[in-house]
């Protein structure tokens, strides 16, 4: 950590920092969340960082690493696991921090204070707990504020993001021209920042002295507060009057961002109604424009730039009133959408047929419409430095045991990356064993097995961007229930349920026994059948391992490029391999027959695994069975299987077992597992997720 | 209903978990082999009447060891004997369970050599499949004890299917004729025959170290017995079943006479030529919940005593002792020599612990808690 230190001031690890800072005053730091501004700093700040100079900043970066227990204050409660998490954030929170002092070192000189990062000052404060001199004891007890507060977020749990601690508030400034300045900077002044300037009417009062022209140069603002003073000594008469006289009109801006908000709602419901009416005092003006003219429901209020800024770049639209120091914030967030769709990975037919998509609040709408219960729950998070996705958490509260939605929200409090990305990257984080083949959380795309799985006693994660949800905690079982089992009457449902199992031992175990039965135990087979094999395995060259592995490798490459390939050429692949595998290999004299048969058999039978992560770590464990075999035949088999088996009951999903149902209460999921027993039977949620509410369906006053 | 995803659900099992733990353990090497021992000691069918004897004789031992246990809930095998005898006699009794379980492990690990020596691979070395599954056993023990019963769990089915079958499979060939005529044994003969087939049972010694990770231990003594009586029927069928097939004569003559069932019977459908090698696979998975409990409780045991052991360092410490010991004996008969030594020494050793302990526990009566 002390190498950052010892960085010479003109590298910096980020460029766009560089660039931005010889010509801007207000910079936005990524690393830290925070706003650098240094005209701010010198207004607001000033009394506080009087004696702060770089050496004292120093220091306190050297103690924060040296204390051990401000970890504690990044994160309430830590486990193991996430303990590199949370050291790479403060890393990179240190790198960042000297990376402002070079770069204002660079730019006004070592001794400028007002150019130093004061959030960071502050944070350091707050971890130190020693008393430092350079602060006054109001900025003190500002931090020890902040630092109580995010504890007791953490422990409430909700929509706070663990990042957010850092924010220092950057209050609005009065006049919009500082605002808008202040923003465009702050975004480079992008082609789809659309700003519109405007001027709200208010028919009465003496706004005319503080009527500020947008973007005056300094020496008119300087001349209008002349003016004002001028003014100040008038009479009361005086003011009276021009009140009764002049309709004065109050300057604001619009932001938005074009494209991620949807231009009618502004046009229509913002920019009419604000042309259109007139305020009648000018007292409390953005409470008014709040109340009376702007007609979109969903309207905040924000009080510093920090917040505008985010808001904006989440599609809504900002408005500021010069005077005024908080601004309003719009709900006007619309992007286009792709229309909803039919299960690309989940086909099936009979059945609900519509799947999520991109946008979350379209796939909650898809939960919230098909499950109208109020104890349905979405807890926010919003995951990603840089790209502040959504990610909520859905569950069924006085259902779903509240230890399970504890640790997922705990488990999803310690992300901490630049882009969150698909709903896969979630799953890696806050899934309980890295080296495991299985997905210990469940994906899928049918709103109606989301719903399925919530009314077990589950939850779900469903990321902003991706039409996955994730569901947790799962078992093994749960890979092989497709949704169809449940439109199906009970007697076809339980025979495809152990079709599927059936097919899933194929999948894992036949390559295997090929090469165990041919090259181990031949004597195990019909002899007639034996024979044939070693005729047909005659003229081959290879033994019965190379040419399985020869295959199977064929069969999953022709399988990845079924899929990279665009759907056109796609087929050119089918017949290619079709011909590669079927044909072609046999009359070579490369392989037998009947190694097609299995290959082609293997091959099928993953792909009744309704599951798709599932069935890949399915035909990765299947080499392993290949290669046992090879080596110790069907008792290599049989000790692979146990393997598999003891990883499985070692397993845990979200800190269930995760051959849950299974396992520890055999006989009871028997009914909705091996097969699925008819609707009237199944009366209860399955025992080992611990739903608070056991039966599903009301028993008409009968004891269980 | 306090779920915590840490350690603490380890350790926590159910009435239910012990009466299955008693069963895949009492099933084992010796169910391959007891029909020859209680085959040579009585005439023609007679021997069902042992197995019958010494079941129940077994599930009463289990019944009374499991109910003194279960008068410590949550309290290890040290604790409580170490309150009930003394501390210096509870430290030596734990160990030598400890030597005795390590002993167990070996010789399941070695008898599954012999066994695919015999039936399945003539050429491998029986050093590298006893390695192999002494590898598998290590990553079972290596992880938490509540996976061990889960994993109990897992494989039941599929060791009640498999015995199932070697016991239906052969019904068509059965002789009934060669179980004629009753009650020839003298009383010498039931009462060696009886002492074999009690000497089968004793896995439910398990239940002295296990019963401490019973949460609620209220039907886990009545659960004991009836897991012993369940083996008992599965014996008594299955000596039933070899002697109808083989006959007295023929039986005393083989090694493994249950797995030479699956041998001589004929699958109907004509795919399998030979089915003994798919129940091999049954028998391996018999063996492994044997040998994998045997090794946990000498870990278990040992770590009772030197606490500061790490289970990880304790198990690979025991790997090696383990294969050692296994590799020991030479040849087949070195193996049944070493069996029966081993049988007698643990009969022995219960009988005294249970002895000691129950009259202890007459005397000081039971702690409700610890």
């Amino acid at each position: 950590m002390r190498r950052f230190f010892r960085r010479p001031p003109g590298r910096h690890a980020n460029t766009d920092f560089q660039n931005n800072e010889s010509r801007n005053q207000a910079q936005y730091c990524p690393h830290c969340r925070h706003f650098h501004s240094r005209p701010i700093q010198g207004q607001n700040m000033q009394g506080n960082n009087q004696n702060a100079n770089q050496s004292t900043v120093n220091n306190q970066h050297v103690q924060e690493t040296q204390n051990p227990s401000a970890n504690q204050q990044y994160q309430g409660d830590q486990n193991e696991n996430n303990q590199p998490a949370t050291n790479k954030m403060i890393n990179s929170f240190h790198s960042s921090g000297q990376n402002h002092q070079h770069a204002q070192g660079q730019q006004g000189g070592q001794n400028d204070h007002h150019h130093q990062c004061t959030c960071h000052q502050q944070i350091g404060q707050g971890q130190n707990q020693n008393e430092n001199q350079n602060y006054n004891a109001g900025q003190n007890q500002q931090s020890d504020q902040n630092s109580s507060s995010q504890q007791s977020n953490q422990n409430t749990g909700g929509q706070n993001n663990q990042n957010s601690q850092y924010q220092m508030p950057l209050p609005i400034y009065k006049k919009v021209s500082h605002n808008f300045e202040f923003i465009t900077r702050i975004l480079g002044n992008p082609i789809d920042l659309v700003v519109r300037e405007l001027e709200i009417d208010v028919s009465c009062g003496h706004m005319k002295e503080r009527k500020v022209q947008l973007l005056l140069p300094k020496s008119q603002i300087e001349l209008s507060i002349a003016q004002e003073k001028e003014h100040e000594p008038s009479s009361h008469e005086q003011v009276h009057q021009e009140r009764a006289d002049d309709e004065v009109s109050v300057p604001c801006i619009l932001f938005y961002l074009s494209g991620m908000a949807n231009s009618d709602i502004i046009n229509e419901n913002i920019l009419r109604m604000l042309q259109s009416k007139s305020i009648r005092t000018k007292e409390n003006l953005i409470e008014q424009v709040h109340k009376e003219i702007i007609s979109v429901t969903d309207t905040n209020k924000l009080a510093t730039l920090e917040e505008a800024v985010n808001a904006l770049l989440s599609g809504d639209a900002i408005l500021m009133v010069d005077g005024e120091m908080t601004a309003l914030e719009m709900a006007t967030a619309g992007t286009e959408k792709r229309a909803l769709d039919e299960p690309q990975s989940e086909s099936m037919i009979r059945g609900p047929r519509i799947s999520f998509i991109e946008s979350l609040d379209i796939n909650l709408t898809l939960i919230r419409g098909e499950l109208r219960d109020p104890n349905l729950r979405f807890v926010v998070h919003e995951i990603g430095r840089r790209s502040k996705q959504k990610v909520v958490v859905c569950y069924v509260e006085g259902l779903t045991n509240p230890d399970i939605v504890n640790e997922v929200n705990r488990r999803l409090k310690t992300i901490d990356i630049d882009i969150a990305g698909d709903s896969g990257r979630i799953e890696q984080w806050i899934e309980d064993s890295f080296l495991s083949p299985f997905p210990q959380v469940v994906d899928t795309e049918r709103p109606d097995r989301v719903i399925y799985n919530l009314m077990k006693g589950k939850i779900a994660i469903l990321v902003d961007g991706c039409p996955f949800a994730l569901m947790a905690p799962i078992s093994v079982g749960d890979a092989f229930l497709a949704m169809e089992d449940h439109s199906q009457r009970w007697l076809i449902g339980s025979s495809m349920r152990i079709l599927r199992f059936v097919a899933m031992f194929i999948a894992l175990f036949l390559p295997g026994l090929y090469v165990a039965l041919t090259s181990y135990h031949p004597g195990m087979i019909p002899t007639q059948l034996t024979l044939s094999l070693a005729a047909t395995r005659e003229g081959g060259p290879f033994p019965a391992i190379v040419e399985v592995l020869l295959m199977a490798v064929t069969f999953e490459i022709l399988q990845e490029a079924g899929i990279r390939l665009p759907k056109i050429i796609g087929q050119t692949i089918g017949i290619v391999g079709g011909i590669v595998i079927g044909d072609v290999a046999v009359s070579a004299g490369i392989v037998g027959p009947a190694l097609v048969i299995v290959t082609s058999l293997t091959a099928m039978s993953s792909y009744t695994i309704p599951n798709y992560s599932f069935s890949v770590s399915l035909r990765i464990l299947r080499f392993l069975f290949v290669i046992a075999a090879s080596i110790l035949g069907l008792y290599g088999i049989i000790l692979v299987f146990i393997m598999i088996c003891i990883h499985i009951v070692n397993l845990k999903s979200i800190g269930v077992p995760y051959s849950g149902a299974f396992a520890p209460n055999f006989l009871d999921h028997m009914k909705d597992l091996i097969i699925r027993a008819p609707v009237t039977a199944l009366r209860k949620r399955p025992a080992y997720l611990e739903p608070l509410n056991q039966h599903k369906v009301n028993l008409g006053g009968r004891k269980q | 209903m306090n779920r915590t995803p840490s350690p603490d659900l380890q350790g926590i099992i159910s009435d239910r978990d012990i009466f299955i733990a008693v069963v895949s353990n009492i099933f084992g090497v010796m169910t391959l082999t007891v029909p020859r021992l209680i085959a040579e000691s009585t005439l023609s069918s007679d021997g069902w009447m042992s197995v019958f004897l010494g079941g129940l004789i077994a599930s009463l031992c289990g019944w009374i060891v499991a109910k003194i246990a279960t008068s410590f809930p949550n309290q290890t095998f040290l604790s409580y004997a170490s309150y009930l005898l003394s501390k210096p006699v509870a430290v030596v009794m734990t160990l030598i369970f400890s030597i005795q379980y390590i002993v167990v492990t070996a010789y399941n690990v070695r008898e599954i050599a012999v066994l695919s020596h015999q039936y399945l691979f003539d050429y491998t070395p029986q050093e590298v499949v006893s390695l192999a599954f002494l590898l598998v056993v290590i990553y079972a023990v290596c992880g938490s004890q509540a996976a061990i019963f889960r994993l109990n769990v897992l494989f039941f089915p599929i060791l009640i299917s498999g015995l199932l079958i070697v016991i239906l499979l052969p019904i068509g060939i059965i002789q009934w004729e060669g179980l004629l005529p009753f009650f020839q044994t003298d009383f010498k003969g039931y009462v060696q025959s009886t002492y074999y087939s009690i000497v089968n049972m004793l896995g439910f010694g398990i239940v002295l170290f296990y019963i401490g990770l019973v949460q609620k231990p209220q039907k886990t003594a009545k659960l004991t017995a009836i897991g012993v009586m369940v083996t008992m029927m599965f014996n008594v069928a299955i000596y039933i079943v070899c002697i109808g097939v083989f006959g007295n004569a023929t039986i005393q003559n083989m090694f493994f006479p249950t797995f030479d069932l699956s041998r001589s019977a004929e699958i109907p459908g004509g795919f399998f030529e030979r089915f003994d090698a798919f129940l091999f696979l049954f028998w391996t998975i018999i063996f492994f919940t044997t040998a994998m409990m045997a090794f946990d409780i000498a870990v278990m045991t040992i770590r009772m005593v030197f606490r500061k052991f790490k289970k990880i360092n304790l198990v690979l410490i025991l790997s090696p002792i383990i294969f050692l010991i296994s590799m020991l004996p030479e040849t087949y008969l070195d193996i049944v020599y070493f069996n029966k030594l081993l049988g007698h020494f643990m009969f022995s050793y219960f009988v005294i612990v249970t002895l000691m302990l129950g009259i202890a526990f007459k005397i000081k009566g039971g702690k409700s808690s610890g």
